[in-house]
């Protein structure tokens, strides 16, 4: 048999397999135990040894060539199993994961930019008395400044705290400075329930206090805060406040997240929204908790406000009807 | 507080527009609501906080203004008045009335107030009434001191009292109120003719015909004044600044200019001496200065002549190591708040800021424990809601201690949540109104039992819609227990176990109760209270008990390359018996086995009347080596067996 013969007779049998089945005779054929390349090896044997190399040569470049176009053939055709056409654009199985609340990704938000400087996250309850949530934060009894508190009492005179600043003396007592600590929560004030008041809403308060903690370090560490929390962009503006349990005390201002300070409806055309209070802790709350050697900061602040200012929110109860269609656009 | 931009520049230079103005008053600390315009005047709405009554009145502003820029005040008001043997006054106890003085001043005629000041008034928010009335007023907004004006021929002597229990008083509004002695009154030898501080009476106080009058200036105690006001539920521009203490050193000034100005705008003509209590009264306090301290707080390097130069522009007097400061600072008391002043003055935003980072503690962190979980429960598929915390009382009565409120916003929330539930239920039943055709939702909260407790809720309800790969499916105990199982698995909680439970927030017989180590975490059922007639299934577990190994490190355990050997069970189950029974068997007769899936449930043809069949996958390993066939075969006879003797039997 001419080599040349089997060549074409290969490609003539090759062009006709259509499947996988047929592409395994084909093989097995040609390059099987019994297979013509075989054959024709054997035959080389027969040969005088003149006629040998070159012979040896075509059979091996004939081989190779049936190898490669059967590897050709094999991906031509494929796996083999039959498969029919899908209507590829019907919707998929879809496992969709749930939502996470949207106060919750600011808290964490929040969070992580207080860990980041040092802070360690502690908790307060939300039942407190009267002494933790006033008495010991410099408000007596028949302060003005519980008006600014409408307070839920409990029928056992205890109360809903109206702040998370009860966790400054809470951890104040159990620990010695220096402290870093972020407390955020749960807090309840008698209040409206409308567009910009909630009966219950989140803080999260800050304490910092160590030797030489200075209303400069205060500023600096919200200022930081409001940029990273906000935009790098962001100013950071201070004016002068009141808290009981702070001296001195301070808001802090924000250049409008939505005008950048250019004025709109949000910043009340001032460029600035309000975003926190804070202060030097009071020195009579130093001294009574016997750290008079020491000084520090603390600060409080809405989750909902920022959240509100963060995310476009106008209306503070969307976060507690939980309209799924809401939820949902927060991943 | 309303303070007009002319009344100001009486009081104090300044080159400030009327929208610099505003800018210098927040960055002092009085907050601008809002900047009006009425003709040719300005008018700020001032947010005063609380500790400075001071700037209840122009003349304090205006001594802001005065430190802010230097300038000096344009004007004072002299003291003009006679002090001497006037009208009778007593002071029951001078704790409540630190000093009070009277002064009558006779031929007045009451009659509409001049232009200049009915408008003043009117600008102020305050209604002009009458001139008599409106010069108490005019000197009340100018200083910040309320004045009072009686009748004279309604009182005889002046005694400031408390009120006898029971006592009445028909006040200026027209409401009759009952006095007690927590109140503090200003009488007559007869009856109380003012509640003092708070409002006046309206027989006592000036009519058309009225000739002659007493004039009040006084300084009460700020305690019993809040006290009081608040028991009788009334709140004027008098109690308002009497509570957040006024000032005592203008208590005999602003008398004076009262009777100026109601001899100049009110026909006025004989005054009396003045009556003072008290012209002892201590007339200021002093204060350590501390250039030093001063600069450590505020982290600053301001010089001693710097501060020195602003403590004396807000008109404190400096001694060498000490500060004298008025009576109308009363909000001054130590170091720190002369700092606040300095900074105040300086400007807050002129001082440097400074960030200290420093290493935090390594702490077992509940934050991140729970915000991980969140998004365990997220990837499952929940959304995350956050309810209210009140509930009505009665809603969980498994818990016998209610935190009850006293002070309930809604009368139907009057005590705090013992359980996640109701809140969620509202959520889900808006939703569903909403058109939803299901919901999942979870919850992280605190519930009060009446201690506090972090707990993990999920409620589901509602109907998986049809798909074109799935039928419509109503959700049932079975999704709810899924979810819990799922959860212990990812919280890495071993050996947990369900008993049917007894909580009575569910249907009974359809609640479990999920336990560790034989201590209760948590529950899971069908709630008793249906959401539009769906049925609701929820589960409810202590955050702190089903995460305590969650962000601990796992252990790696080895891999079992052994292959399973699996072998499948159809049996016929008799009524009564369980699927934990059986399965119970076929784990402690089986020996190797990993695992047991139910394949399926099924009743009806085939199967004996009031029987079940189930088909169990159970999955034998062995960690060594191989099974052997037989070694399977084996056991499956044994446990077969031991079915037995409980009446389940092989389907054939």
């Amino acid at each position: 048999m001419e080599i040349g013969e089997v060549r074409r007779d290969f490609e003539r049998e090759a062009l006709e397999v259509k499947s996988p089945e047929q592409l395994e005779s084909l093989r097995i054929k040609y390059l099987g135990k019994k297979g013509i390349i075989n054959e024709l090896f054997k035959k080389l044997k027969e040969l005088p040894p003149e006629e040998k190399p070159i012979f040896g040569k075509e059979v091996n470049s004939l081989r190779d060539f049936i190898k490669n176009l059967l590897e050709e053939k094999k991906k031509e055709i494929g796996s083999g199993k039959k498969r029919e056409r899908i209507d590829l654009t019907l919707p998929g199985r879809f496992y969709s994961g749930g939502s996470i609340h949207p106060l919750s990704l600011i808290e964490d938000e929040i969070v992580d930019i207080f860990v980041g400087m040092g802070f360690s996250v502690v908790y307060g309850n939300e039942v407190e008395t009267d002494y933790y949530n006033f008495t010991a934060l410099n408000t007596p009894e028949d302060h003005p400044a519980r008006d600014l508190h409408d307070t839920f009492y409990l029928k056992d005179e205890r109360l809903l705290r109206t702040h998370t600043s009860p966790v400054q003396i809470r951890v104040m007592e159990k620990k010695k400075p220096p402290l870093r600590i972020i407390a955020p929560g749960r807090v309840y004030r008698v209040d409206a329930f409308d567009p910009s008041h909630s009966p219950v809403f989140h803080q999260i308060e800050g304490l910092y206090v160590d030797r030489d903690v200075t209303l400069g370090d205060l500023f600096g560490t919200l200022e930081e805060f409001a940029k990273r929390v906000f935009s790098p962009v962001t100013e950071a503006m201070f004016i002068p406040s009141f808290f009981p349990f702070t001296e001195p005390s301070a808001e802090m201002k924000i250049s409008c997240p939505f005008c950048g300070g250019e004025g709109c409806g949000v910043c009340q055309y001032t460029g600035w929204v309000e975003i926190l209070g804070c202060g030097m802790v009071h020195r009579k709350i130093l001294e009574n908790l016997g750290y008079g050697d020491y000084t520090g900061f603390a600060f409080g602040m809405g989750v909902e406000r920022i959240a509100m200012l963060k995310m476009g929110i106008n209306d503070i109860r969307l976060f507690y009807e939980n309209d799924l269609e809401f939820l949902e656009q927060f991943k | 507080m309303r303070v007009i931009y002319s009344w100001l520049r009486e009081w104090v230079d300044f080159d400030f527009s009327p929208e610099r103005l505003a800018q210098v008053f927040e960055s002092l600390g009085m907050g601008v609501e809002a900047i009006e315009k009425d003709g040719d005047e300005v008018i700020y709405d001032l947010e005063i906080t609380p500790n400075r009554p001071d700037l209840l009145g122009v003349i304090g502003i205006a001594r802001e203004i005065s430190a802010y820029t230097g300038n000096p005040l344009k004007r004072t008001i002299n003291f003009e008045l006679q002090t001497g043997e006037g009208i009778e006054v007593e002071i029951e106890n001078p704790d409540d009335c630190p000093r009070y003085t009277a002064s009558v001043v006779s031929g007045v005629s009451v009659r509409p107030s001049p232009d200049w000041l009915s408008r003043r008034l009117e600008l102020s928010g305050i209604r002009s009434l009458n001139n008599i009335i409106d010069v108490s007023n005019y000197v009340l907004l100018e200083m910040g001191q309320p004045i009072h004006i009686f009748d004279r021929e309604s009182v005889d002597r002046i005694v400031v009292r408390r009120a006898r229990d029971g006592e009445k008083i028909l006040t200026l509004d027209g409401v009759e109120r009952e006095l007690d002695h927590d109140i503090l009154v200003i009488a007559s030898s007869r009856e109380p003719i003012a509640i003092a501080g708070v409002m006046g009476g309206e027989l006592s106080g000036v009519r058309d015909t009225t000739k002659d009058v007493v004039v009040e200036s006084a300084f009460f105690n700020p305690g019993v004044i809040r006290k009081g006001r608040k028991k009788l539920n009334i709140n004027t521009e008098s109690s308002y600044r009497f509570e957040r203490k006024a000032d005592i050193g203008i208590v005999h000034i602003a008398q004076s200019y009262t009777v100026k100005l109601l001899k100049e705008v009110c026909g006025g003509k004989d005054v009396s001496p003045m009556v003072d209590t008290n012209p002892d009264y201590r007339k200021g306090v002093y204060v350590s200065l501390d250039v030093d301290r001063i600069n450590r707080l505020l982290g600053t390097d301001y010089s001693k002549q710097d501060i020195e130069e602003i403590l004396e522009r807000l008109g404190f007097e400096i001694q060498t190591d000490k500060v004298f400061v008025p009576t109308f600072r009363r909000d001054i008391e130590l170091p720190e708040d002369l700092s606040e002043e300095v900074a105040r003055l300086k400007g807050y935003n002129t001082i440097r800021r400074r960030v200290r980072t420093v290493v935090n503690e390594v702490a077992v962190d509940e934050n991140l424990t729970l915000r991980k979980f969140r998004y365990v429960l997220e990837g499952m598929g929940l959304n995350e809601v956050k309810s209210l915390s009140f509930m009505p009382s009665g809603f969980d009565p498994s818990v016998k201690e209610e935190v009850e409120l006293a002070n309930p916003m809604w009368p139907d929330r009057t005590v705090m949540r013992t359980t996640l539930a109701y809140g969620m239920l509202k959520i889900a039943e808006h939703n569903l109104h909403r058109g939803r055709p299901y919901v999942r939702i979870f919850e992280v909260g605190r519930v009060f039992r009446p201690e506090e407790k972090t707990m993990l809720g999920v409620l589901v309800a509602g109907v998986f819609p049809r798909r074109w790969f799935a039928h419509e499916r109503e959700m049932d105990f079975y999704d709810i227990k899924g979810i819990a199982e799922g959860m212990l698995v990812e919280s890495g909680l071993e050996g947990y176990r369900f008993v049917e439970g007894e909580r009575q927030i569910y249907e009974k017989g359809f609640s479990l109760d999920i336990l560790v180590d034989g201590e209760k975490i948590g529950d899971l059922g069908l709630l008793k209270q249906d959401i539009i007639e769906m049925d609701a299934f929820f589960t409810e577990v202590e955050s702190e008990k089903l995460l305590k190994n969650f962000l601990k490190k796992s252990e790696f355990k080895g891999v079992n390359r052994f292959p399973f050997v699996k072998r499948d069970l159809s049996l016929i189950i008799p009524q009564g018996v369980e699927n934990s029974t059986v399965v119970g068997i076929i784990r402690e007769v089986g020996g190797f086995v990993e695992k047991v899936d139910v394949l399926d449930v099924y009743t009806g043809k085939g199967i004996p009347e009031g029987c079940r069949s189930i088909t169990y996958r159970i999955y034998f390993r062995y960690p060594e080596r191989t099974l052997r066939a037989e070694e399977v075969e084996e056991k499956i006879e044994r446990i077969l067996d031991k079915l037995k003797e409980i009446d389940v039997v092989l389907r054939q």
